[in-house]
C-alpha cells in the first residue's frame, strides 16, 4: 500500500498526467522516483487510460444513479438469499475482496496471514467500523456470522462449502482466527462473495424472516432505502460511513452518490431503450441481440467480460429406464448439441460452447475438458444404439417397447425458452423426443427438488468450482441440495474433496482439473454454453467500472456529471 | 378483452327481446338472404372464412417443417432466400410457424367458445326460466367467475396439468361460459313471460320441452352472435396468457406465442412480432365485424346502431 | 326497496364469503409454494423447506388455516407479504393508489374521446364520419393490448424518444399504460355511445322538441345525450371492476406497480398472504360495481326486482 505522503504526491502526478501537462514516460519517471512499484504505475496508467474523457473533472456529488438490471432482486440477506444482486456491493461489505487484476485486497480486515501448516488464518480487523444500526463490527460480530452460515438452522443453502471450516475464534476485537479441519486454499475465494458478507447477526435475528426484506444492517456505504419486489431497490447515502481502505478504490470518504436505484427489467428491449433513452444511467445485461446497437450509440460505453457461470441441465440418474444413469446414454445426448451453433444464433457470438463443469473465465479452466461433449451427430446415434435404442416408425427411440422420451423443466423467461426450444430439436435429430415445460418461479424449484427427468439452470455465482460442487456433489442428491440429477458420481466426489483440501496454489489447480475431467466425462450435468457478461453505461456516469472478478461493481468511486 | 357491451343493460334487452319477438317469424327465413346483402357482415364473413381456410389447409401446405431450426439461417427479413415472410430467432420459417399458428389460435379460440356456449347457455336457460333459488345461485357464479383473475385460473389449471394450450382452453373458457349465461338468461327471462311459452304450458309441455323447442331457438341466434365475439376475445386471451409465458409450449407456435417470442427482437427484426400481430388484428377484427353483421340481420331493427 | 337492498347485500356477502373460501383452496392447491423459490433460497434443503412452511403454519389442514385467516381479518390484521415482508395495508396504499391513477386516467381518456366521437357517429350517421369512428373502434376492439403497447414503445419511446418506455410515477410515464387500457374501453364506450344515441334521436320526444323548434345541437346534447349517457354510465360500474383486472397485462408491460402487476407477482411466487387478499379485493371490487348497477336499475326501474 501507498504511504500517506506519497498519495498526495501520487494524485498531483495523476493529475498533471491527465491534464496533457505530463508525458507518459515523465509519468513513469516520476511515479518511481516517489517510491511506486512499476505494477502500481501500470495499474494507474490503465485506469487513466480506461476512463472516459473528463474523469480529470473533480468528481461531482449528488445524484442518484438509475441502473437497469435484467433479473429480479432477491431479499438483500447473504445468508438465505436466492443470489445476490448488485445492492449487496452497496449496502454489505466483506472480509476481503478482489482488485480488477484478481487480487485479494482489504475490506474490513486490513491484512491477513496463513499459517504455514494451512490450517489456521489470521485476519487483522480494522478497528473501529460500526454497522449501519451504530452497533460495533468486530471480530466478534464476523465470527458470528461465519457460524451462522454454519449452523443448518439458517438454512443456508452453501453450507457444503464451508465444511472445511473447523471453527471461527475472536480472541479479540481485531483479530480473527479461521481454523480449518485440512488446508483450504481457497478460503479467500469463497469469503469474498456476497454469501459471506458481514451483517450484524443479532440485527437479523432481530428481524427473522423479515430480515433482508424490512431491513438491512451492513457495513457498506449506502443504507437500504425499500425494496419493492419486481420493481425495484433503492439506497441512500450512509452519512456515517467511515470510509474504505479497499486499495483500488479511489474514493476513500463517503461515496459521491446521493442514492443508487435498480431498476429490474425484464423486457428485452426494454432495457436497450431505457439506456438509449436515457431513462437509466447504467445497465446490466442487455439482450444480445441489441448489443451490436448499443456499441454504435456514441453515448454509451459498452463492457464486455467472460461470465463466471454457465448454462447446463440435468439428467436423472434415477431415470434408468432411458439409461440417464449410463455415462454412455449421457454422452451420447451432449454429443447431439451443437454448442457452436448456439452460441452463434443465441448469443451473436458473445459467449462460447461450454464443455465442462466451468467457464474459461476461471483460473483454473482447463482446455483438456474440450475433448469430451464435442458436437458429433453420428457418434451419439451410435452410442445410442450400442445402449440398445432403436429407431421407431415415428424416427424416436424405443427399447422395451419404452419411447426415449423424457421431460425437462426450465423456469420461464425468454432465452431459457429459446434455449430449451434449441435443446429440444437438437435432441430429436438423434431420435429423443424432449418435452419442454416453462414453469413460473413458484413452482420451478419445488419442481425441482422433486425427481424430474431434467432441470436446465443457470447459475450466477463468482466462484465456479465452488459452486458447481453444489449441484454435482453426491451429498446434495435426493432433495437434500441443488444435485437435482441425483447424480452421484466416485470420480466426482474424489475430486471435490481435493479439492476442498488443496493445501495450496498447485494442489489447487490440480484438483481444480480432476474435477473439470471429471465432470467433463462423467456428466453429472450437461453444460452447454457460457455467455458473456455485458455492461452498458451512458457518458455522464463516472467511476463505474465493473470488472472480472467481482460480479458487480462497487459504488464508491460513481459520480454523475 | 372486449365484453357484452351493447347489451348489458336490462331495460334495454326487454326492449330488445320484444323485438326479436316480433320479428320471429321471418328471422330464419331470411336470414341467408340478409347475410349475404349485409355489407358488413359479407365482409367479416370473408375475412373469416378465409382464416378458416387458412387453419384448416394452411399447414399442409407449409413450405417448410414448422419446427425445422437452421441456425446459421436466423433472423433474415422478408422476402429472402426462399422465405417469404423471413425466418424466426432459431432460424424457423416464419411464415410456417404463422399458418400453424393461426390454426392453433383459432383452434384455441373455437374451443374455449364452444366450451363457454355450451355451458353458458344451458346455465344461463335454467337460471332464466326457473328463477329463483337457481337463478340465485348461477347469478352467484356468474359473478365469482366474473371477479375471479383469469391469472388466477390460469396458474391453477396450469399448475395441475402442466404449461400448454389445453389449460389455457379450459381457464378461458371456465371466464367466458358466464358471458354467455348472463345474455341468455337475460332473453330466456323475458321470453318466459310470453305468450307462446305460457300456451305451450297450458297445453302441458314439459320444462325440458319447451326450453329446447321453444326458447333454445330464440336464444341461439344472440348466443351465436356472442360467440362470434367470444372466438376473438378468446385468441386474444390466448396471446396474452401466451405473452406471459403460459399458452403453448415449444416448438409449438400460437399467434401470442409467435408474439412473445418475437418482441424480445423489436429492435432488430421487428416483423417477427409485427407480422403475427397483423394477423390477430385482422382475425379478430373479421369476427368482430361479423358479429355485428350478424347482428343486424338477426335483428334488423338494430342495424347500424351499434 | 329496502328488503331489496338488504337481500341484494346479503347476497353479495355470501358470494364474497364463498370466493374467499375458493380462492384460499386455490392457491393453495396449485402446486410450488412460498418455499419454491418465491420467497426461501431456491436451493435450500427439503428440510429447511419444510421448517419454513411450518413457522408459517403451512403445514396445517387448509380450513384451520383459513380460519386462522379470517380470524386475523376479524382483527383488522391483513397480513404481511411473504416475499418482502411489507404490510398489506402498505401494498394496498401504495399499489391501489397506483391502480386507480392508471385506470382512472384510462377511463377518462376513453370518455373524453368516445362521448363526443360517439355523439358524432350518431349525428353524422352513415357519412365518412361515422364510417371512421366505428372502423377505429372495431379497430380497437381487436388489437390485443400487449401488441398495442409494443407497437406504442416502438413509435414513442425508440423512434421519437417522446416518452418513457416505462416506469412509475411521473406523469409522462403514466400516458402509454394509460393509452393503452383506455383503448379496448374507448372503442367499446364509442360503439354504445352511438347506439344509445340512435335509439334516442327515434323518440318522440325528440321529434317534439325539434317542432317546438330548439335549436338542433341543443335537442343533441341537452336532451338526447342526456338520456343516451345513461346506459353509458352504468357501464362504467361494470367496467370498473374489469378494468383492473384488465390492467394486469398493461401493468406487467410498463412495469407500472399496481394490483394488477402485484397480483400476478404475487401468485407466481405463491405470496400467498398478498396474493389471497388481492385477488379478494378485486372480486370485491366486481361485486360492488354490479351491486351498485343493480341498485340503480333497481331505484330506476321498481317494476325489476330481480336478484
Amino acid at each position: 500500500m501507498i504511504e500517506r505522503s506519497s498519495q498526495t504526491a501520487v494524485h498531483e502526478l495523476v493529475s498533471q498526467y491527465l491534464d496533457g501537462g505530463l508525458s507518459r514516460r515523465q509519468f513513469v519517471k516520476g511515479a518511481v522516483a516517489i517510491g511506486l512499484s512499476m505494477t502500481t504505475v501500470g495499474a494507474l496508467l490503465a485506469a487513466c487510460s480506461s476512463s472516459s474523457p473528463g474523469t480529470s473533472a473533480t468528481p461531482k456529488r449528488g445524484g442518484t444513479l438509475k441502473e437497469g438490471y435484467d433479473l429480479d432482486f432477491s431479499r438483500l440477506d447473504p445468508i438465505n438469499t436466492n443470489w445476490y444482486d448488485p445492492a449487496f456491493y452497496a449496502v454489505y461489505e466483506s472480509l476481503v475482496t478482489n482488485d480488477p487484476s484478481g487480487n485479494y485486497v482489504p475490506q474490513i480486515a486490513e491484512s491477513w496471514n496463513v499459517s504455514s501448516d494451512g490450517l489456521k488464518a489470521t485476519f487483522k480487523i480494522r478497528s473501529g467500523l460500526k454497522f449501519q444500526s451504530g452497533a460495533p463490527l468486530d471480530a466478534a460480530a464476523i465470527k458470528a456470522v461465519y457460524d451462522g452460515i454454519a449452523d443448518p438452522k439458517n438454512g443456508s443453502p452453501l453450507g457444503s462449502i464451508w465444511v472445511p471450516v473447523a471453527s471461527t475464534e475472536a480472541p479479540d476485537a481485531t483479530t480473527l482466527v479461521i481454523n480449518l479441519k485440512h488446508p483450504y486454499f481457497d478460503l479467500f475465494n469463497i469469503v469474498k462473495t456476497g454469501y459471506w458478507d458481514i451483517v450484524n447477526m443479532a440485527f437479523r435475528a432481530q428481524l427473522g424472516d423479515k430480515y433482508g426484506q424490512q431491513g438491512v444492517d451492513g457495513s457498506g456505504p449506502f443504507t437500504l432505502t425499500e425494496w419493492v419486489p419486481g420493481s425495484h431497490t433503492s439506497v441512500k447515502r450512509w452519512e456515517s460511513y467511515p470510509g474504505t481502505v479497499t486499495p483500488f478504490i479511489q474514493n476513500k470518504a463517503k461515496p459521491y452518490l446521493d442514492g443508487i436505484n435498480w431498476l429490474t427489467i425484464l423486457d428485452a428491449p426494454q432495457r436497450a431503450i431505457q439506456i438509449q433513452n436515457g431513462e437509466i444511467d447504467t445497465l446490466r445485461g442487455p439482450a444480445f441481440q441489441d448489443i451490436s446497437r448499443l456499441q454504435s450509440d456514441s453515448n454509451l460505453t459498452v463492457t464486455k467480460l467472460k461470465e463466471w457461470s454457465g448454462y447446463f441441465f440435468s439428467l436423472n440418474f434415477k431415470r434408468s429406464d432411458l439409461g440417464f444413469n449410463d455415462v454412455n446414454v449421457r454422452q451420447a445426448l451432449s454429443h447431439a448439441i451443437d454448442r457452436a451453433s448456439i452460441v452463434k444464433a443465441l448469443l451473436f457470438e458473445h459467449g462460447e460452447p461450454l464443455y465442462g463443469p466451468i467457464t474459461s473465465a476461471d483460473k483454473s479452466y482447463t482446455k483438456d475438458v474440450e475433448q469430451f461433449n464435442q458436437f458429433d451427430v453420428t457418434k451419439a446415434k451410435s452410442m445410442l444404439g450400442d445402449a440398445g435404442w432403436k429407431a421407431g416408425s415415428d424416427g424416436i427411440l424405443t427399447k422395451n417397447g419404452k419411447r426415449f422420451a423424457f421431460e425437462m423443466i426450465i423456469q420461464a423467461e425468454s432465452f431459457n425458452q429459446q434455449l430449451g426450444s434449441v435443446i429440444q430439436a437438437q435432441l430429436k435429430t438423434v431420435g429423443v423426443d424432449l418435452k419442454v415445460s416453462s414453469l413460473d418461479r413458484g413452482t420451478f424449484f419445488n419442481k425441482a427438488f422433486a425427481n424430474p427427468d431434467s432441470v436446465m439452470f443457470f447459475y450466477l455465482w463468482p466462484v465456479p468450482i465452488d459452486v458447481v460442487t453444489l449441484f454435482v456433489n453426491s451429498v446434495n442428491a435426493n432433495g437434500k441440495g441443488p444435485n437435482w440429477g441425483n447424480a452421484v458420481v466416485p470420480q466426482v466426489d474424489a475430486a471435490i474433496a481435493a479439492w476442498q483440501s488443496a493445501a495450496n496454489q498447485d494442489q489447487l489447480i490440480a484438483a481444480g482439473k480432476q474435477f473439470q475431467l471429471a465432470c467433463a466425462e462423467q456428466l453429472p450435468f450437461v453444460p452447454v454454453i457460457n455467455r458473456d457478461a455485458f455492461w452498458v453505461s451512458r457518458k455522464r456516469v463516472h467511476g463505474w467500472q465493473p470488472d472480472q472478478w467481482n460480479l458487480y461493481p462497487y459504488y464508491n468511486d460513481v459520480w454523475l456529471d | 378483452m372486449a365484453d357484452l357491451t351493447v347489451i348489458d343493460d336490462k331495460a334495454a334487452w326487454e326492449a330488445r327481446v320484444d323485438r326479436l319477438w316480433a320479428a320471429r317469424p321471418t328471422r330464419w327465413r331470411d336470414a341467408w338472404h340478409e347475410l349475404t346483402r349485409n355489407k358488413l357482415a359479407l365482409g367479416g364473413s370473408v375475412i373469416v372464412a378465409f382464416f378458416t381456410l387458412v387453419a384448416i389447409v394452411g399447414p399442409a401446405l407449409a413450405p417448410y417443417d414448422y419446427a425445422k431450426q437452421v441456425l446459421s439461417d436466423t433472423l433474415l427479413p422478408p422476402l429472402t432466400q426462399g422465405h417469404l415472410l423471413g425466418t424466426d430467432a432459431l432460424g424457423r420459417d416464419l411464415l410456417s410457424r404463422l399458418l400453424l399458428g393461426i390454426r392453433i389460435s383459432m383452434a384455441v379460440g373455437l374451443g374455449t367458445t364452444a366450451i363457454a356456449l355450451v355451458v353458458g347457455t344451458v346455465a344461463g336457460m335454467l337460471a332464466g326460466y326457473y328463477r329463483g333459488w337457481v337463478d340465485r345461485i348461477v347469478g352467484g357464479f356468474v359473478e365469482l367467475v366474473w371477479g375471479f383473475p383469469l391469472i388466477l385460473i390460469a396458474v391453477l389449471l396450469i399448475g395441475a396439468i402442466g404449461p400448454g394450450l389445453v389449460g389455457v382452453v379450459v381457464a378461458v373458457g371456465f371466464v367466458n361460459w358466464a358471458g354467455f349465461a348472463r345474455i341468455v338468461r337475460g332473453e330466456v327471462f323475458a321470453l318466459r313471460e310470453k305468450e307462446f311459452v305460457a300456451s305451450a304450458r297450458a297445453l302441458g309441455k314439459g320444462d325440458l320441452d319447451i326450453m329446447i323447442r321453444h326458447l333454445l331457438p330464440n336464444v341461439v341466434g344472440s348466443a351465436l352472435v356472442m360467440g362470434s365475439y367470444y372466438i376473438a376475445i378468446a385468441i386474444i386471451a390466448e396471446a396474452g396468457l401466451s405473452f406471459i409465458g403460459m399458452g403453448a409450449q415449444p416448438p409449438l407456435p400460437s399467434l401470442g406465442q409467435m408474439i412473445n417470442e418475437g418482441s424480445g427482437y423489436m429492435l432488430l427484426n421487428h416483423w417477427l412480432s409485427t407480422i403475427p400481430g397483423i394477423v390477430i388484428v385482422l382475425l379478430v377484427l373479421g369476427l368482430n365485424v361479423l358479429g355485428d353483421g350478424m347482428r343486424d340481420v338477426l335483428d334488423p331493427r338494430l342495424k347500424g346502431t351499434g | 326497496m329496502a328488503s331489496y337492498l338488504a337481500r341484494r347485500t346479503g347476497y353479495m356477502l355470501l358470494i364474497l364469503l364463498i370466493s374467499s373460501v375458493v380462492i384460499f383452496y386455490a392457491l393453495r392447491s396449485a402446486p410450488g409454494g412460498p418455499s419454491g423459490g418465491g420467497v426461501l433460497s431456491p436451493l435450500s434443503s427439503q428440510e429447511v423447506r419444510q421448517a419454513y412452511e411450518k413457522r408459517l403454519g403451512l403445514d396445517q389442514p387448509v380450513y384451520t388455516q383459513y380460519f386462522i385467516y379470517l380470524g386475523h381479518l376479524a382483527r383488522g390484521d391483513l397480513g404481511t407479504s411473504l416475499v418482502n415482508g411489507s404490510p398489506i395495508v402498505e401494498l394496498l396504499a401504495t399499489h391501489a393508489r397506483n391502480s386507480l391513477v392508471l385506470g382512472l386516467t384510462a377511463l377518462l381518456i376513453s370518455y373524453v374521446i368516445a362521448i363526443p366521437l360517439g355523439v358524432l357517429a350518431a349525428v353524422k350517421r352513415n357519412t365518412w364520419i361515422d364510417q371512421l369512428a366505428m372502423g377505429g373502434a372495431i379497430l380497437g376492439m381487436g388489437i390485443p393490448n400487449f401488441w398495442l403497447a409494443l407497437i406504442l414503445v416502438y413509435f414513442f419511446s425508440l423512434r421519437l424518444g417522446w416518452l418513457p418506455s416505462a416506469g412509475c410515477c411521473d406523469p409522462p410515464q403514466l400516458i402509454m399504460p394509460a393509452l393503452v387500457l383506455a383503448a379496448e374501453g374507448t372503442a367499446v364506450t364509442m360503439r354504445m355511445t352511438r347506439s344509445s344515441m340512435l335509439e334516442h334521436l327515434r323518440d318522440d320526444f325528440v321529434r317534439a322538441l325539434r317542432a317546438k323548434g330548439l335549436p338542433e345541437w341543443e335537442v343533441i346534447i341537452r336532451h338526447v345525450l342526456r338520456n343516451a349517457l345513461i346506459p353509458v354510465i352504468s357501464l362504467t360500474g361494470l367496467r370498473l371492476g374489469w378494468l383492473v383486472g384488465y390492467a394486469l397485462i398493461v401493468e406487467t408491460i410498463f412495469r407500472w406497480p399496481g394490483v394488477g402487476y402485484l397480483l400476478v407477482d404475487s401468485v407466481l411466487r405463491r405470496d400467498y398472504p398478498v396474493a389471497q387478499f388481492f385477488s379478494l379485493l378485486l372480486i370485491f371490487f366486481v361485486l360492488i360495481a354490479n351491486w351498485l348497477a343493480d341498485i340503480g336499475y333497481g331505484l330506476a326501474n321498481p317494476r325489476i326486482r330481480v336478484a
